[in-house]
């Protein structure tokens, strides 16, 4: 099984794709830092960075639909957390636009990153930026075994599928729980087993 | 045949939950042979493999293990992990780099080499297992045979003295299987290969020791110990069946 859900635009050939990874990562944050710190009432530079990054969307030719998918799957935490301050605050009701409104922006500013660059390009130009080596190990464990856990939870979701005689949802609810527990044990053994793959190539744990 | 480059005397060793994986293990394996490890699943041959390296610390009491010389301790643990490279049964424990080429550099640059030595390793261990084409690819996307020939090559750019093999065909295709087997006889290091796959050990070990339930049963010439089907069956073994 083969998967790479989390640059699968990464290959796709644009202007975007092909600037230097740490000026992408060096601009992109400096950008972030700028929609943050803009009060909401200057609405010119509002719809300046919503042009900004929809030109650039535009030019990194990967299919709106996917952004549209991606932002739809984030907003709801980012809801979640602005949906208190119409009630609790005077200006409520602009808090919780405004939050939204960066929210947005920042999203579509990070999905952009990462799908126009290579992941182990980004963890390159981000230990060349000195982001710790530690973190760096971490986010590059994080991205090497997403796939291997989702094959594994395919694998696992077949196999109850297979034999639980066409009953879904809830009534399989207390096999599906199961398989959960399995699975993380099964995900605790994988990272013993790391640990000491690790280790036989002669990693020291103070290291990073 | 040269020296004895793995010695162990009287190992024993039990899991935290109690259970007896090796009892007083003596085992000793000479330089630049191939030594085979078989016996029935669970056997305790993955355990008494992790020892090979330090990974398991079997040293209490009266064991005794010394690879080239060394006693397995924390002063002397890095060199030993340097001189065995241990190849993991699934590949997805041993790649856990994004890309092929830092996987293999993963080893080399724990050792404190420079970075020139460290392309020049990498690029060799990947020239010998004929995948140096790959380097650049993500490890998640090759194929198993690839993966596996990946894994020999995180170690061999280590430079080891012995290599350690843990069922090494387990779930390959013949054809990959054929490829795996050419890599590892064109390797002159000491190497230590464990499993079921009786032909593969037939064809590249000349001497092989059966584990049963913690315990060493038969130790000797491959073809002899192969060949002796009362041996083969008290262990939930089988003749290869080009011997038959």
């Amino acid at each position: 099984m083969k998967h790479s859900f989390t640059d699968e635009f990464a290959s796709l050939d644009s202007y975007l794709s092909r600037l230097p990874v740490r000026f992408k990562i060096l601009s992109c944050l400096s950008f972030i830092i700028l929609i943050v710190l803009t009060p909401i009432k200057i609405k010119f530079a509002f719809v300046f960075y919503s042009l900004s990054i929809t030109f650039l969307i535009l030019a990194s030719r990967i299919p709106l639909l996917f952004f549209l998918k991606r932002l739809l799957a984030i907003l709801p935490f980012v809801a979640l957390v602005a949906v208190s301050s119409p009630f609790i605050q005077k200006d409520g009701w602009t808090i919780f636009i405004s939050c939204l409104m960066k929210a947005v922006l920042i999203i579509l500013c990070l999905i952009l990153l990462i799908q126009t660059t290579r992941f182990n390009l980004l963890l390159n130009a981000l230990a060349n930026l000195e982001v710790p080596g530690l973190i760096i190990m971490l986010l590059s464990f994080m991205y090497r075994y997403l796939f291997i856990v989702e094959d594994e939870i395919l694998r696992k979701k077949r196999a109850l599928d297979s034999r639980s005689g066409g009953k879904r949802g809830w009534r399989i609810m207390r096999s599906t729980a199961n398989m959960l527990g399995s699975l993380f044990i099964h995900i605790y053994e994988r990272a013993e087993m790391i640990y000491l793959a690790m280790c036989a190539r002669g990693y020291k744990t103070n290291q990073g | 045949m040269g020296k004895r480059i793995i010695q162990i005397k009287e190992l024993s060793y039990s899991y935290p939950d109690g259970n007896m994986a090796l009892e007083n293990i003596n085992l000793h394996v000479l330089e630049g042979e191939s030594l085979g490890v078989i016996g029935p699943n669970g056997a305790g041959k993955t355990t008494l493999l992790l020892h090979f390296n330090g990974l398991l610390d079997g040293s209490s009491g009266k064991s005794k293990i010394k690879i080239l010389n060394l006693e397995i301790n924390n002063k002397n643990i890095a060199e030993i992990r340097k001189a065995v490279g241990f190849v993991f049964q699934d590949p997805e424990d041993q790649l856990f780099m994004p890309t092929v080429y830092e996987d293999v550099s993963f080893g080399p640059s724990n050792l404190g080499w420079d970075k020139d030595t460290i392309k020049k390793q990498a690029q060799q261990a990947l020239d010998e297992v004929g995948l140096s084409d790959k380097a650049s690819l993500l490890s998640h996307h090759l194929s198993l045979g690839e993966k596996k020939r990946v894994s020999v090559a995180t170690v061999l750019s280590m430079k080891p003295d012995i290599l350690v093999l843990d069922e090494p065909s387990a779930n390959l295709d013949p054809a990959a299987r054929g490829q795996l087997i050419d890599v590892l006889k064109g390797l002159s290091v000491t190497k230590i290969i464990a499993g079921h796959d009786l032909e593969l050990i037939l064809e590249l070990c000349s001497r092989v020791v059966v584990l049963d339930k913690g315990n060493i049963v038969a130790d000797g010439d491959t073809r002899e110990i192969l060949n002796d089907p009362l041996l083969m069956k008290q262990h939930n073994l089988e003749v290869p069946l080009s011997l038959k």
